[in-house]
Parts: structure tokens; sequence; C-alpha cells
């Protein structure tokens, strides 16, 4: 199984925005699928479809709540390609955003073909939700508990 | 014979099929390397002033000829690029000028063996910028929504839980194609115009030796071309004007204009073009004739006609260059 990452949420806070951003003119078409584990089994609970556009950059807003997305997969698959015809390379970052904080980002680097070559990059990946654990223990009264 | 072979994308995962993949490019309208003007070693005089098609660090090429220029090698590469600028976005290269300036520089390096000057090894570099093209694709509006509806990924590559594919592969795409088909369909028939400079320098190394004593700087030129693309009629006319300073033969400085038109027709499958310029250096009139076919996807057949003064003996020539380009394209990671 692949090695996952995770994003820590509040369960309280706002709605999750996740926002995909690319530079260098590349464009960009992507899906993305919010996978939950229902009785052994995933299902899908939401799917957004995006285009970076002319200004690379695209996002969208889960409708589900982040208290009910723990141990969610989001999922995502990207294709891409140059238009200029001298780049062959662009970055490509995807941030989850809740309440104004970057709660977790990635950037990578790839080399891509150019669109005229009627081919395109397809890459993707996934993170898992995790919530926040919000009660501060302090240690004191846990060795209280123990005596 | 002369033979010109082009080879393209020097970052590249070997090719699994033989897509053409060069045949996507609107090749057609290519602009000559710089390096390759100052040399002589371009079939035509009049250079092109639209914006270049090619991709980064691309082109290493052969050229061995029966007329004056024997085998070579060329690089021509975007510095802006290959030296880590970037780029925000298509909007940001619409609307910033200076960053389509320098998303669009040319830089040029070559090498040949001249029969001019059997002994010697010549070199050149050079310089384009183009200051205006009024046919830019990426102006394209309707190739760029086209893309983005090739780019959405279909039902089966949607992503699974455990997505993981960080590295990701190349694969092919028809609609990008068919995109680009239409997009040329459209530039081909598309009235506009541009501009361009440039600036290019030769050197000998006398004896093939690259000691300092015996590297001479033997021309120099700069160039300004404008090129109208006339739209349905497929006509294109090309305006050029050069200065340039020789110093072909030591201690004996020639400097003077070559200033020239041509009107090209590019076909689906066929460029033809006529030239006529004009040498205050040789103070003579030059005329030419090009025709390219493109028999193969990454085959092209062509042949120039050129009447030129020798700049060596003064004499009055005709040359005929029959050549191929052979264009290989390969898929970058």
């Amino acid at each position: 199984m692949a090695k996952s990452n995770y994003c820590l949420l509040n369960p309280q806070g706002g709605a999750i925005t996740v926002q995909l951003t690319v530079n260098n003119g590349l464009r960009t078409g992507a899906v993305f699928i919010l996978w939950e584990l229902q009785n052994k089994k995933w299902a899908k609970k939401e799917k957004f479809r995006l285009t970076t556009g002319d200004n690379g950059i695209a996002s969208f807003t889960l409708t589900e709540a982040p208290a009910n997305i723990e141990n969610d997969s989001l999922a995502w698959s990207i294709n891409t390609c140059a238009t200029i015809p001298s780049v062959s390379k662009g970055d490509f970052t995807i941030t989850i955003i809740q309440d104004g904080i970057k709660r977790w980002k990635k950037k990578a680097s790839r080399l891509v073909p150019n669109c005229s070559e009627g081919k395109h990059l397809t890459f993707g990946s996934h993170i898992i939700f995790k919530h926040l654990i919000e009660e501060q223990f302090i240690t004191a009264d846990l060795w209280k508990d123990t005596e | 014979m002369f033979l010109y072979i082009g080879l393209h994308t020097t970052i590249s995962i070997a090719q699994s099929d033989e897509t053409p993949a060069y045949r996507y490019k609107i090749d057609y309208n290519i602009p000559e390397s710089p390096a390759f003007a100052v040399l002589d070693a371009n079939p035509t005089t009049v250079l092109r002033a639209s914006t270049p098609q090619e991709v980064i660090a691309h082109l290493a090429s052969d050229f061995l000829s029966g007329n004056d220029i024997s085998p070579g090698l060329a690089l021509d590469f975007n510095p802006y690029f290959t030296f880590g600028g970037r780029l925000e976005s298509i909007s940001d290269y619409r609307k910033n000028y200076w960053k389509r300036v320098l998303a669009n520089l040319q830089v040029s390096a070559a090498t040949i063996n001249s029969q001019a000057f059997p002994d010697d090894l010549l070199f050149s570099g050079g310089i384009r910028a183009v200051l205006f093209d009024a046919k830019d694709m990426l102006y394209d509006t309707q190739l760029a929504e086209d893309i983005d509806e090739a780019l959405l990924p279909s039902e089966d590559q949607e992503p699974t839980p455990f997505q993981d594919n960080e590295q990701g592969t190349i694969v092919e795409n028809t609609k990008l194609v068919t995109a680009y088909n239409n997009a040329k369909a459209r530039y081909r028939k598309t009235a506009g115009g541009s501009l361009a400079i440039g600036y290019a320098i030769a050197g000998r190394a006398k004896n093939n030796s690259f000691q300092t004593d015996s590297i001479v700087t033997y021309r120099h030129q700069a160039w300004l071309a404008g090129q109208y693309d006339l739209g349905r009629s497929q006509l294109s006319l090309n305006g050029m004007l050069m200065y340039r300073y020789d110093q072909i033969i030591e201690n004996t400085d020639e400097n003077g204009w070559i200033s020239g038109l041509s009107l090209r027709r590019y076909g689906e499958k066929l460029i033809l073009s006529a030239e006529l310029y004009h040498d205050s250096i040789s103070e003579s009139i030059n005329f030419g004739g090009y025709a390219e076919a493109y028999l193969l996807p990454n085959i092209t057949v062509f042949v120039a006609i050129k009447n030129e003064t020798n700049p060596i003996t003064g004499a009055e020539e005709t040359l005929i260059k029959p050549g191929i380009k052979w264009n290989l394209s390969q898929t970058k990671k």
C-alpha cells in the first residue's frame, strides 16, 4: 500500500478549501475525489474537476463538514502539459486551507511534455484527513489518575 | 547534397512508438537559427520574424554540403527558462511585455567547417528577440479552451483512495492532437504581422586551434526582420534589413547593408518561397528560391536555389542546395 500523507484539521473549524496552482504557463486538468471507508469498502463522497486555465490557479470547497471527514482520503489525478514552446517544466502546489490557515501544502516540480506533441503528463497522490487533538492534558493530572 | 538533421529535446525518454510528435507544431514558421545565419548556413537569406515554436535546448544539427558548408553543429535555446526563469501563468505572459520577450528569446551557438576556410573551424553565436507577434499562438483562446478540455481526466482516470503516481507518466492524448491540428489550420488562415531583431558574431579558429592567438573574429551582423501573413491566401511577406561587418580576408574590413524581401506560401505539405536581396558589400542584387515538402511526419525535403556573389572570389555563383530536414523529437519525461 502506498505511503500516506496526513492533513490535520480542526473538526470545529470552517469548510475545507483545496487549491491547485501551476506556473510557467502550464495548462492543467485535474480530478479530486473524497473517499470514505464504509463497511470496509471505500466509497466516493465528493468529486471535483478543476482546470487551472490562463491564471494557473483553481480551487474548490468540500461540502462535507470537517467533523465528518476524519480518516477520509482526498485523492487526485492531474493531467498537464506546457504551451510555451521553450518551457519543459513547472511547479505544482496543492494547498489545503481551513479558516485562512494553510493546513497542508505540497509543492512539486515536474518535467512536462509540450502540449503540441500530443502528449501530457499524468500524476497523482492522496492525503488522509485527521482531526487535531484539542484537549491539552496536564502531565500532573495524568499522574494523579494513576495514583 | 545538403543534409540537415535536427535533433530536438534533450531531456527525454525513449520513444516507445512511432508517434510523429513534430508534425503537431506550427513547424513551417520556425525562425532561422541566428548562429547559422551569420555563417550563411541557412538555405534562405531573408530571415523570418515569427515567434520561435521550438522547444528549449532544442537543436543539434549536422550539415553535409556539396557547396560551401560542411559538417557542423548548432544548439539553440531559451536562456530565460534554461537558467531558472519562471513565469506565473499564461495571463502573465500575455500582460507582461518583457516576460514575453524573455520567454521567446533565442540564443544560438553553432560551429561548422567551411570549404572557404578548409583548415579552420568556424563558430558563431547569436541572439534573437521577438518584439511583436500578432499571431502568437498563446493568444489563441480557442486553442487554450481545447487544451483544457483535452486535459480533463476521463472517468477511467479517477484516482483511487490510495492514489500513488507521484512521479507521473507521459501519455498520448488524441484530443491535444486535434486541438493543435485545428489551431494550425486557423493559424495558416489568420492575417497578422511580427517583428524581430537579432545579433550574431562569427569567429574562426585557425587550423582548428582554440589557442588565443589562433582565434579571430571575422563577422558581426545585426538585423531587423518583419513579417506579415496575409491570411486566407496563406501568403507571407517578409522584409529584412541587416548590417554586416566582415573581416573575411585579414586586414581588409568591409561593412554594409543586406536588405531583402521574400514572399512565402505556406501550404499544409509544401512551402514555396522566393527572395530578392541587395548586398551593399558585394554591390550585388541576389535572388533565391526555396521549396520544402513534408513527405513523412518527421522528414522534410527541401531545395534552395541561390544566385549570389562569392565573398572570397567575388564571382557570381548559382548554388543549388537540395537537402533533407529530419526532425527527431522525443518525448520529454
